[in-house]
Formats: structure tokens, sequence, C-alpha cells
């Protein structure tokens, strides 16, 4: 019964949210009552939804195979924690969770936008609203997770092996809740455009939305990254593949938007910008659910491949993109332009940050769309490969990493890019220090990846460089410059810290591609490969049961340069309900390097073929983007106001302005 | 129907709840004074300006510039939120929200008893399993103990629950597949070995195929006090008309008894029918043994076949199953169970054409004709 209650509140869900887009649009003038009604309303569609997802969860849990979808992707063997993330690891599940998602976005502005004019609070849930109708009436219609089996089979038939797994677990709801918090960011700007209305207030009501959607989609892209690699056993970590970059296409949006929303909120400039990045955002997050739930693509990711449902989502994105972008057209003119600026300025800065971001979302979309249109206008089957994706993206993101910290030291309004240079020499200095150590240490020779350590500790530094120079230090008596550090607002940690993890990131997407190596070999029990001065030895080949699989799993026995020895575990392992194998890599971790062993197949002699990586500071990619996550967070908790104060025209550069917030 | 019951007072609940939410209220604001609320966001960039001087984080100078910035966009923002619209008319608000919330209930009820499956209770892997007694969670419960044997092999309780299981179901090969499992999975011992040459037996329609009698003699070797193999040994030998062995091997088994065996009088039996053909050889018209003298398989087959009448009665059945139970009475001998068997086939078949075995079956027993 819970089932059927669970299906009928999400048909009502769908309906309030018919209810909530037309009270919306068509009362939101008068505000009081009718935002009233929508936010009870928003905040009642989430609260459906909520019976919805649990009565699902709760089929997939207690295997009620009388629902189809638990038939269709759980089994009674499985362990309880991936019965439950079997829920989203298939097309209806994962709608249904990102619904979850999106009515709790829209319920959180409804609680959270008190504070918001009613009528503008109106227009932002009307919007929501409308997009929850469309997406909740496509789950049911097309794709309902409520679908019943009569007669109830008895043994599900499994998920894919290679989601089940504690990423699945993490990977999707986070992205998620980055892919959808950006939805908040379009319906702003939808109600900024309807309303006419936009000033830095609304600008400081989207900013959290954009930051909160950032965080979560830096964790997710990262968490996906971080799956892929020690899941599907190629010791990968970035495919290019067209869902990886549907994900990285929105977060470089939301970057931008971020920076430009910084700029309208505290300048009161680029606002016909920001509007048109909020939809931009949200526009290329639906990209990518269209690319994932089509079936025009086949990977890992792509759920379904039914031609209607991929239909029924172009149309809808039609719908949405077109008509935003429609709207932005007829509306941005009656914007009013905001505050001026000299080009060197921080806002220069931050618009050649978007420059260089939103060049960088052409690049990567024009990659991933192109093969999929050549191919659907009967041209041929192309693949553009990691190294279109690695010149293009890498030519973009370089020089927006040399500018990186520079922006922070410049003025707001205008500033003086001689003085900057100067503040930072010494970052510089021993960013190359850095470098040049870290080189001579690895015994290479100079090429490209010097370049890019260069590049990492410049960002790094930087960051802290910006720190230093708030608090004065060594200009200033020490205990002064102590006071100046506590005092400092949590954005100007924020803001340092996440330049901060890009720099780290860098380091270890650099030292990884530059001195990874590896080795494939075949081996036998008690032989032994060594790499990188670390010996591998095959220990033993057991056999194991797992609660739904059966395994191969290969025991090495890892000897470290300093004698240490560590146990890693391969697996091959075969799942007995749907029959599919799927490997395990052994990994170990030695400080922020990691050896990684994956298993091949049995040669003619009985040797398991085994491949060996040795991956040194690999780890630090993913605490770079931890690290900026985190940064993300601690922004979001400063609820305070800030003022980016100009920088008066009569004013002398020599007087050593303030550094402005 | 309490689905029903639920849905309607979530529906009912829904509404109250929007309803309520959309009350007309005292003091509510129109547009114009909501937009001269967002004055609020310029007091509060005003007090954190005047913060940051206080805490030395911003000059004076460019706390003056800030301030006048400031200045002009309240100024902008007020010649804008007054030459505002004009207050639109709130008439058709409250029956607007009325109609919007009593009609999104409605639509959802209708959508719902459109695509939605109120009848079917839910069955979770719990109420399946327990659901005892039918034939068909018996099957069911064979299913999962397989399907968790294919996850651990070397389950040994897992295939002696398994075994004995499928002879139930009658699936005798794949018994005799699962004994020989637990015969890999442990030392032998005459009874598993008894119970493998058993399935075999079974498998092959009474005729004890090598790997049987192979079987049975390494259960007498384990354990000569031992009476199944010795039973099964002296009963095929029997069928093969091998009088000498057979002699033997009943007398062997004649020698365990202590008197209350409930084989006895077929051993007996088997005793004398081998001594008697024996001596009368070479007579050929020997009536061949039916597996009904061997009390264990007889007893099984009765439990069986009592099994499948008891599922019949209940739920039907196919004309084959019905076919089935009919020609295993008359196996039996039990010729009046066989008829009413017949009869209730017949009430619950009344196609004819259908049943074209199961009426020369009848015919062939005597008791067509009277329920034509």
């Amino acid at each position: 019964m819970s089932i059927e209650l669970g299906h009928f509140a999400l048909i009502l869900a769908a309906a309030i949210a018919v209810a909530q887009s037309l009270v919306g649009f068509v009362f939101w003038r008068i505000g009081g009552r009718a935002t009233a009604f929508v936010r009870q309303a928003a905040v009642l569609q989430f609260l459906l939804i909520v019976v919805s997802f649990l009565a699902l969860v709760q089929a997939f849990v207690l295997s009620d195979f009388s629902v189809a979808l638990a038939y269709e992707y759980s089994h009674t063997l499985q362990p309880l924690l991936y019965k439950i993330t079997s829920v989203w690891g298939n097309h209806e599940g994962s709608m249904l969770l990102w619904l979850l998602v999106l009515a709790l976005f829209g319920a959180a502005v409804a609680v959270f936008g008190r504070n918001l004019p009613g009528d503008l609070l109106a227009l932002v849930l009307g919007v929501q609203g409308a997009l929850g109708a469309a997406f909740i009436s496509f789950t049911i219609f097309t794709s309902n997770p409520f679908e019943r089996m009569n007669p109830v089979p008895f043994e599900g038939r499994d998920l894919n092996p290679i989601l089940q797994d504690i990423g699945l677990a993490i990977h999707p709801p986070l992205l998620y809740v980055g892919y959808v918090g950006l939805s908040v960011c379009f319906s702003f700007a939808i109600a900024a455009l309807v309303s006419g209305r936009v000033d830095a207030a609304w600008a400081r009501w989207v900013r959290p939305w954009a930051l909160a959607s950032w965080t979560f989609l830096t964790l997710g892209i990262a968490m996906g990254s971080y799956w892929a690699y020690y899941e599907l056993g190629w010791g990968g970590w970035w495919f290019w593949d067209p869902v990886e970059n549907a994900s990285l296409m929105p977060w470089l949006a939301a970057t931008a938007l971020l920076h430009s929303a910084l700029v309208m909120e505290k300048r009161v400039a680029l606002k016909v910008w920001t509007i048109f990045l909020a939809i931009l955002a949200f526009s290329l997050s639906l990209l990518g659910m269209f690319l994932v739930r089509s079936g025009i693509l086949t990977s890992v990711h792509s759920f379904a491949a039914d031609p209607t449902r991929g239909m029924v989502i172009l149309a809808m994105l039609a719908v949405a993109i077109g008509g935003a972008f429609a709207l932005f057209a007829l509306r941005a003119r009656t914007l009013r332009v905001g505050g001026l600026f000299a080009p060197i300025s921080r806002e220069g800065a931050l618009i050649l940050n978007n420059l260089f971001l939103s060049t960088a979302v052409v690049a990567v979309l024009v990659g991933t769309l192109y093969p999929l249109i050549l191919q659907a206008a009967g041209g041929p089957m192309i693949s553009v490969g990691a190294p279109f994706f690695d010149l293009t993206f890498g030519a973009l993101m370089v020089p927006l990493l040399i500018l990186l910290p520079l922006g922070p030291f410049l003025a707001w309004k205008r500033g003086d890019f001689i003085a900057v240079i100067q503040r930072l020499a010494g970052a510089a200095g021993l960013a190359l220090l850095l470098m040049v150590v870290t080189v001579l240490l690895v015994g290479g020779q100079v090429s490209l990846a010097t370049f890019g350590l260069l590049l990492g500790f410049w960002v790094a530094i930087g960051a802290i460089a910006e720190i230093v120079d708030r608090i004065r230090l060594g200009r200033i008596p020490f205990g002064q410059s102590w006071r100046r550090l506590k005092g400092l607002p949590k954005t100007a940690w924020s803001t340092a810290l996440a330049h901060f993890g890009v720099g780290i990131a860098v380091l270890g997407i650099v030292s990884v591609s530059a001195w990874e190596t590896e080795k494939v070999v075949s081996i036998g029990v008690g032989e032994s490969v060594t790499l990188s001065g670390y010996e591998v030895r095959l220990n033993d080949v057991q056999q194991i049961a797992g609660s739904n699989y059966v395994a191969e799993r290969v025991v090495f026995d890892v000897i470290a340069p300093d004698q240490s020895v560590r146990s890693a575990f391969s697996e091959k392992r075969v799942y007995t309900a749907s029959r599919q194998p799927s490997t395990e890599a052994g990994i170990l971790t030695y400080g922020l390097s990691q050896f990684y062993i994956s298993l091949g197949d049995r040669d003619e002699e009985g040797n398991r073929v085994v491949r060996v990586w040795y991956k040194p500071y690999i780890t630090l990619m993913w605490y770079g983007a931890v690290i900026m996550a985190f940064a993300g967070f601690l922004s979001l908790s400063d609820r305070r106001l800030r003022v980016g104060a100009p920088k008066t025209a009569r004013q002398k550069p020599k007087q050593q302005p303030e550094p402005a917030e | 129907m309490t689905v029903w019951l639920f849905i309607g007072g979530t529906a009912v609940l829904v509404a109250l709840a929007l309803a309520y939410a959309s009350r007309p209220k005292k003091g509510q604001t129109g547009v114009v004074l909501q937009s001269l609320s967002n004055e609020d966001h310029f007091k509060v960039q005003l007090a954190e300006i005047e913060a940051d001087v206080k805490s030395g984080r911003l000059g004076e100078t460019e706390a003056e510039a800030a301030r006048a910035e400031l200045a002009r966009e309240l100024i902008h923002h007020r010649s804008i939120a007054q030459a505002g619209l004009p207050e639109p008319s709130d008439r058709w608000v409250g029956p607007g929200l009325a109609l919007a919330s009593l009609s999104t209930v409605g639509l959802a009820v209708i959508v719902y008893a459109f695509i939605g499956t109120p009848d079917q209770p839910a069955a979770p892997m719990a109420m399946r399993v327990l659901e005892e007694g039918n034939p068909i969670s018996f099957a069911q419960a064979i299913t999962r103990v397989e399907t968790q044997l294919l996850v651990t092999p070397d389950d040994i309780d897992g295939w002696q629950v398994l075994a004995p299981a499928y002879m139930r179901a009658q699936r005798f090969s794949d018994a005799a597949d699962a004994y020989r499992r637990i015969l890999e999975l442990k030392p032998p011992d005459a009874d598993t070995l008894t119970d493998f040459a058993q399935a075999l037996l079974f498998d092959n329609q009474g005729v004890a195929p090598l790997e049987a009698i192979e079987a049975l003699e390494q259960a007498v070797e384990m354990d000569p006090t031992h009476p199944r193999p010795r039973f099964f040994l002296a009963g095929d030998a029997t069928r093969q008309e091998d009088w000498d062995n057979a002699i033997t091997q009943w007398n062997e088994l004649l020698s365990l008894a202590t008197g209350d065996e409930p084989w006895l009088d077929v051993a007996k039996e088997g005793l004398s029918i081998a001594m008697a053909r024996g001596e009368l050889l070479p007579q050929k018209t020997i009536p061949q043994p039916s597996v009904l003298e061997d009390p264990a398989q007889a007893e099984l087959i009765r439990s069986m076949v009592a099994g499948l009448a008891e599922r019949l009665e209940q739920d039907g059945g196919s004309i084959e199953e019905w076919t089935r139970l009919v020609r295993s009475y008359l196996v039996l001998g039990e010729t009046e169970n066989a008829r009413q068997a017949y009869e209730k086939a017949l009430l619950t078949n009344p196609g004819a054409e259908e049943r074209v075995e199961l009426d020369a079956l009848a015919r062939d027993a005597g008791f067509t004709g009277e329920n034509e």
C-alpha cells in the first residue's frame, strides 16, 4: 500500500507544481496571499516527493518485486546499502532523486526566502513550480518508478556490478544537488527578467545558491573522478567522456557565475551577464541530463535507450532554454547598466576570469556535441578525444591560472597593475624556487611538466600571499598582523582557500601526468615485479564469496622502498544474479602517492596478467577539490553582507589604499 | 479500499494546507511596500561599511566613496519603486487560490485513478517467503536456496537442505546432482550414498544405473549393518532377474532385521519371489516388481500424490496435472481415489477436446461412461 501511496504522492506533487507555477505567474504582482500559497505549495511538493521517494526506497529494501523497478535493478542478496543505492542506480529512480533535490531546493527557497520581496519570491517559486511540473510529469508519464508487476517475480535481476559501490551511494546525490541547485539561480534569473528588477540585493540572494551548487558540483565531480579511477580499473581519472564533460560544463559556468555574482553583489555591475550565466549554467545541466538519459550516448552513465524519453527531454530543453533566452533577449535591454569600472580593476579581472571560463565551456561543448551532431547528420562516426580537449581546454586554463593570483590583489573600480605585480613578486619567486627544487629532486628535465608545476605553485602560493598581504605580515608589528588575521572575514579565507585548492589540484594533475610509471607483466604465484622502487609480489590467489558475487581475489604484497610491506587485494568478481563480471583494483596509498594494481586475464601458462601503476602525488588533485569545496562551505557559512568599496579617482596610488574587500 | 482512504486523506490534508496558507491575512502589504522593504538591504550594507571602518579594514576615504555609491543606488531604487506600476487588483486572488487548491487534488486523484494500481498489494520478500503450504512457495524456497548456493557453492548445509527438497519436488536429476555435490564436499557416508543412489534410481524410472549400484555397494561396504542400501540392491537384483544375487541380498537384509521394520514384509515377499522364480528358471512370465514394492518409494510417491491432489483441489490445475493425478492413483492401486479425481477433473475441465489422454486413461480403468 505504501507503494501506491508513494505513487499518488508523486502525482499530487506534480499537480501542486502546476498550481504553484500558475499561481506564481498569474498573481505574482499581488504578493501576500499568493506568495503564501506558492510557498506552502513548494513545501508540500517537497514533503510529497519525500513520501514518494521513501516508498520506493522501502520497496527496494524489502525486495518488493511487485515494483518493476525493484525487480529490474535489485536483488534479495544485495547488502542493505546497495539495496538503497540501487534506487538511483537506474533511470527512473534517479529521476525521482533528481526531483527530490529539485523539490528540496524549492522548499528551501520558500522557507529561507522569508526576507525576499513577496513578488520576487512568488515569481521564483513560480518558475521552480514550472520546472517541477515538467519534470515530475516527465517522470510519471515516461519513466514511472512505481510501475507494478503482476505476477510478482521471485527474484530480482540485480544492479550492474560496477554500480554496486560506495561511490554510487555518494556521487549522484552530490552531483544532483549541484545540478539542481543551479535551477534556483535559473529561477531567480527568470524572475529578474520578468519583474525587471535586478539589483545588488538580487545578486545577494542568488549567490548562496550558486555557491552551494558549485560546492556540491565540485565534490560530485571529484567523487565521480575518484570512482572512475578505482572502479573502472584503467587507472585513469578523467576520460573526457561526454557525460563527464556534461558535468564539467555546468561547473565551469557555475564558477563563472559565482565570480560575476560577486561583482554584481558588491559593485552592482555585470547584471546582464550574471543573468545570462545563471540561465546558461542551468541550461548546461539540463543538456547533461539530455545526454545521459536520451540514449544517444553509450557509457557507464547512460541509463535509458528510449527514444521517446529523449524526444520529451529535448522538447523540455528547447522550451526551458529557448524560452529563457528569448526572455533574456527581450528584457535584457531594459535592465539598468550598473557601476562603471576601469579595465584594470577587480571587476576587470573577474570579467577576464569569466571570459576564459565561458570560452572553456564553449570548447568543451563543441568537443562533446560535434561528434554527436555529425553522426546525427549522417556523417562518419568520429571521436573527439583527449588530445583535442587537452589542447583547447589546457590553452584556456593556462592564462586563467597565470592571472588568477592577481585578481584578489586588484582594487575595485580601478586597480594598479604594477603595484600588484610588485606585491606578488615574492610569491612568484617562491613558486619558481619550489619548482626548481622539485624538478631537481625528481631528476626530470625541463619540459611542459615543469611549467605546469610552476603554475600550480604560483596559484597555491599566490593564494597564501593574498592572506599574508591582507594582514600586512612583516610590514606592521606582528601583534597587529595577528589581530588582522583573526579579524579576516570568512569570505577572505574562502577565496584564498578555494584558489589554494585550485593550485593543489593542478600540482596533482601535473605530477601524475608527467611522472606516472606503468608496467604490464604476466606473473605467477610467488613471482614479483618491480616498479619505481616498489616490489610487488603475487602472494596468493583465493576464491571468495561475497554476499551476491563470487570473486577470485589475488593477494599482492607490496614492498615499498623503505622495506615496509603491505598487502593489496585485486579482485575479479562475477555477480551471480546478472552473471556480469567486474574488477576491483588494489590501491595502496603512500603519503600523497598511490600504487595501483589491476588484474588482467590468465595467460596460457596460468600466470596472471597484472598491470601496475605508480601514481606520484595523484591524491593532490582530489584533495585540491575537497579544499575548494570546503572553501565553498566556509563562504556559505558567512552570512555577512559586504560592500566592495571603490577606490576613489582623486587618490594617488602611492598612498597605499587599504586592500578592498 | 484502505489505499483509497489514505489517498483521500492525503488529498484532503493537502487541500486544507494550501487553503490555510493562502487565507486572507490582515496587514498584508502590496507590491510597492514590498519593493520598499528592499531598502533593508541598503541599511545592512551601510552598517557593514561602518563596521569595516570601525575594525580598520576600510579607510575613511574608501568608506566615503562607498557611502556615496550606496546613496546613489538607494535614490535610484526609490525612484523606480515610486514610479512603479499601479497596485494590481486582487479581486480574483481569493477565488483563484481556492480553485487552485481544489483542482490540484482533484487532478491528482483523477490521474491516479487512471494510472495507479490501488488494488495490487505490496509483495515484499519476507511476505512472499512466508506464503507456505502451497507448492509455489515451496518452489520459491528452492529458488532461494539455489540462488544462495550459486554464491556460496561450498555451503554444505545449503546442499543438504536442497537435495531432499528436490526429491520432494520430483526433480530427481537435480537431487542427484545435489547429493553428488554433498559427496564432494564431505567424506561419504552410507546414508548420503544411499540417498544419492535413490535419486539416480528415481531419475531413471526405477532402473538403477551403474553409478547408483556403485554408490550402494560402497555404502554397504562402509556400513554393512545399514539396511537401506541392501534393500535397494536386493530390489534391483530382483528387477534384473539376477535371482541368486537377489536371494543373497534379501537374506542379508533379513538378517539385519529385528522384527518391527516397516520393510520386513516386502523383504520376505521379495525373498520368496526370488526363491520361487530362481527355482522355476527359465520361466519367462515374470511380473516386473514395481517400484511399489519398495516401501520407501511407495511412501514417497503417496506423499507426492497427496500433495498434488491437495493443490489441484484447492487451486485447480491443468488437464495434464489432473491426468497425472489419476494415473498415479491407478498405479498405486487406489481406484476409488482415481475415480474421484477423474470426476473432479471433469468438473474443472469441461472441454472434452483437451482431455483426450485423460479420458483414454479413465476408459481403460473402466470408469468412463457414467459421468459423461
